[in-house]
This record gives structure tokens, sequence and C-alpha cells, in this order.
């Protein structure tokens, strides 16, 4: 069981071992993890939240996320990040933020006495504690400010969204399967109508609609609320765990006249080629997708059809048609 | 004896000059090609008489990127495929060119033409064997496939299936 104390000791070791600390490149083709969400330009000075959706996240250690200067050198944040509202992300037990939900990063216009503006700051990506000195997922994601503070003169609004009667979670992800069409519900306190955007690319909305385009990974669902007289406009993030969808190949349930040649369905529900084998040929035949009654009682035939890596799993169906 | 008579006729039909030297099978000939996202593109017919269809098959496409669909003059490797003909169609639909998207820009929401599931698409180019002043039966060019604008520099998802016209023109 890993302590606090020994979470800033070990916080404070990466620091030492950065003696030859390298200038961070603003992208680095070898990390791994994918970083997908937002807003990340006409950030509030005053104070903002980025939602991010992380991807690929490394299986042996945790990342810390943090808001840094541009020029934040690599295992020495001390001194040019704002390591207050810095982020733990893992999969530890004791780690606050978990890689797979909503991960929301605070960050202000001003970090170690420098003011952000358009181009001096950065989300900085990199190993926590348990991987001290491996630079391989070190990333900069630029962040912009706008030029003014504003200052909230209202409460936020409030949205809630359902999916078949379960509330939403910012914190949990729900569950999305590849091209299996979801509905949602969405209210907002303020009685001003609900609009919902993905913010990754791997789901798209359309409507009140949310569709996975991928089988792995995380969606990030942001729904928005334009306010009111009495409601400041806010946009709450929903995260989605993506999962395979479900490959089906359609047969008939009619059955086939004696004599007679049906032709089954050569491709699944999402294009992949169908093979067919019958168990015996004594009540009927096949070739290729023309299945043939030669004699009336039940023809067996067995459907497979392939799978696709992250997106769909291989199917088997077995099905009786009868010979009439 | 079929394919004897089917030959016989194609030899008289060459002397005849109603169509160019090709043999039926290549005049029908598909070709298919595979890209590095595993994603796979058939073009069918690949020699055509100017004016005519070419439909366009594509399968385990990524549907996270959008993508163009049009045929363009071969670029030089790595380059983007250009001109084309009907040029980049944000308009969506067209009989050269489409822009095919599973999740576009707010702008191309009823305009690009959704992915069927399975990363796939089936689409008819008509297409002319001038692009422009180019003639592409001086110049080699080909059904193209690229990521669509909101990727502009990313090549890895071009594909290309180079067209030869034959010397007939297309019966309308």
């Amino acid at each position: 069981m890993k302590t606090s104390t020994h979470h800033r000791r070990s916080r404070g070791i990466i620091i030492a071992l950065a003696l030859s600390a390298a200038l961070v490149a603003p992208t680095n083709a070898f990390a791994a993890t994918t970083v997908q969400g937002g807003p990340l330009t006409n950030l509030n000075p005053a104070g903002a939240t980025i939602h991010m959706a992380l991807s690929n996240f490394p299986a042996k250690s945790g990342l810390y996320i943090l808001q840094c200067l541009a020029t934040v050198k690599a295992g020495a944040t001390k001194d040019s990040c704002d390591t207050t509202n810095q982020l733990w992300v893992s999969n530890d037990a004791n780690a606050p933020t978990k890689p797979n939900g909503d991960v929301a990063l605070k960050v202000t216009g001003t970090v170690a006495g420098t003011v952000c503006g358009t181009d001096k700051c950065v989300i900085f990506l990199t190993y926590d504690h348990t991987n001290p000195t491996d630079r391989s997922e070190d990333q900069l994601i630029p962040i912009s400010f706008s030029a003014g503070v504003t200052t909230p003169v209202k409460p936020s609004d409030v949205v809630a969204a359902t999916i078949h009667g379960v509330t939403l979670s910012a914190t949990q992800p729900g569950a999305l399967r590849y091209r299996t069409p979801v509905t949602f519900d969405a209210t907002a306190k303020s009685g001003s109508a609900v609009t919902a955007v993905s913010s990754t690319p791997d789901c798209r909305v359309v409507g009140n609609v949310i569709t996975a385009l991928k089988g792995t990974g995380y969606c990030d669902i942001a729904m928005s609320s334009a306010g009111s007289l009495e409601y400041q406009a806010t946009t709450a993030h929903y995260p989605f765990a993506l999962q395979q969808g479900i490959q089906k190949i359609s047969i008939t349930r009619s059955p086939i006249k004696l004599g007679k040649t049906l032709t089954l369905r050569s491709i699944s529900n999402f294009g992949e080629k169908v093979s067919y084998t019958i168990s015996s040929a004594t009540n009927c035949s096949l070739k290729g997708v023309k299945l043939t009654g030669l004699k009336k009682g039940a023809c067996a035939i067995t459907a497979t059809a392939p799978g696709s890596v992250n997106l769909w799993a291989a199917i088997t169906v077995k099905k009786v048609i009868r010979i009439s | 004896m079929v394919k004897v008579v089917k030959s016989a006729l194609i030899v008289l039909a060459i002397m005849a000059g109603f169509i160019a030297p090709l043999s039926a099978e290549a005049a029908v000939k598909s070709k298919t090609v595979h890209g590095l996202h595993g994603e796979i593109l058939i073009a069918s017919p690949t020699t055509i008489a100017s004016g005519s269809a070419i439909k366009v098959q594509g399968a385990h496409f990524d549907e996270t990127v959008g993508i163009y669909l049009a045929f363009c003059v071969i670029p030089p490797k790595g380059k983007v495929p250009t001109p084309c003909g009907g040029g980049i169609n944000k308009a969506g639909v067209g009989d050269a060119s489409y822009w095919i998207s599973s999740n576009p820009p707010p702008y191309g929401v009823g305009l690009a033409k959704e992915f069927l599931p399975g990363g796939r698409f089936v689409r008819t180019i008509h297409i002319s064997s001038k692009i422009g002043k180019i003639d592409c039966r001086k110049v080699r060019c080909a059904i193209t496939v690229r990521a669509d604008h909101t990727r502009e520099t990313e090549r890895s998802y071009d594909l290309l299936i180079p067209i030869t016209f034959s010397n007939v023109r297309a019966t309308k």
C-alpha cells in the first residue's frame, strides 16, 4: 500500500533523477498514450477545466498530467509547472484519477509566474514515480488562453443525462458497442435544450443518438446547455468505454420448398464474407450461397464469418432450415 | 466451344473497328488494392471508354477517418493526388468525387456520406478521359482515396487504382 508520504517522496526522487533534463519535444512520436478532448484553446485565464479521454494507456506505469510552461524540461517540473493541480492517472488503487474515465485537469492563465497567453503553456504528460526515468511517454499538448478574464455572475447550469433510464456518470465510463447506436435523454436545470457532440473521433453523435465507430478505447461525449437568464452555460462530459460490436448473420426462418433454391446472405451485418457448410447432403445441397431443397426434412447449415481486430469477433451460426 | 465463338467475335469486332484491341477479360477486369490500415479498395472495370462509369467499393476503412474518393492524376509518390475530376467535393456527392465520413465537422453533416458498418462504401464514378486540360490517355490517372481535408497532410490513407481508356466512346 503506497502512502501519500511515499508518493511525495517518490515525486521528489523524480526531480532528483532529472540531472540531465532534456527539453521535451512538442510531440512525441514514441508516446503510446493518445489524448483526445478539450477545450484546448480560448481558455478562461481565471480558471478552466480540460476534459481528456486517454487511450493506449501504458500498462506498466501510470502518468502524471499537469499544466506547464512550454519550456518545461523532462523530469524537472517543479519550477515550471502547476503541481498543485497535477493529476496522477494510474490503475494503482491509490491513484485519485483512473485512466478509463474523464480525466479533468484544472488549468489557469498563469504558471510559475508566467502568463500563458496563447503560446506559452502546455499540458505535459509523463510517466509517474513508478517509472521516473523513462521519457518515452513524455508529450506536450499546447493550450491557449483568451485575453480577458470572465467572471462568473450566475451559477452554472446543471446537465443530467440518462440512457435507458440509467443516469450517466462523469467519472465512471458507460459502455458503447461498435455500431450499436444508443439514444440518450438529457435535460438542463435551466430548461434549455441540451446539445451533444463527441469530443473524440471514435464516436459520432447525431441528435440524441451516439454511435461508436471503434470497438476499443474511449469516447468523451460533451453535452452542453446554453444556459438561461438564471444559469450560466455549461458542458458536462460523459466518458464511454468502447466494446466490440456484435456481428450477425441473417438466415431465413422460412422453409424451402422441395426442389427450390434459396440464396443465403453472402455478407454479415458488418460486411464480412459468410461461408456456409451443411452437415449432410441428404435433404439439401449447397453451392456457395445457393441452398437447394432435395428431400423433405431438416437441413442443418453452419454459417461463419471472420472477425476484425478491435471491431467485432468472428461468428458461427448454426441453423436448421425445413425442406417442405 | 463458347470460348472459341467469343474469341472469334472479339477478333471480328476489332477488325471492324468497333472496340479497342483489348481482351474481353481485360475490359471488365477489376483491381483490388490494400491500404496500410487494413482497408480494401476495389474498382471495376479498370479499363473503360471515356464517359463510362466505374463501380468502386471499399471495406475495412477506418470509420473515424473521413476520405475523398475521386478520379485524379497520379501524383509523385508521397504527394497529394491532384488535380482531380470534380475537385475536392466538400459539397458531398457528385458523380466524379465523393466525400465519405462518419464523423464530419459540423458543416459536413448531411453532406458527407457515412461509411456503412464495417468501414464499407459502394460508389459509382462517371469518368471522363480529361481532367480539365489534362488528357488521361497521355498522363496516368487513377481512382484515388485520400484522407479528407481534416487530415490534409496525412498520406498514409492514400490508395490508387490506375485507370486506362479504351479507344471507343461510352454509349449514352
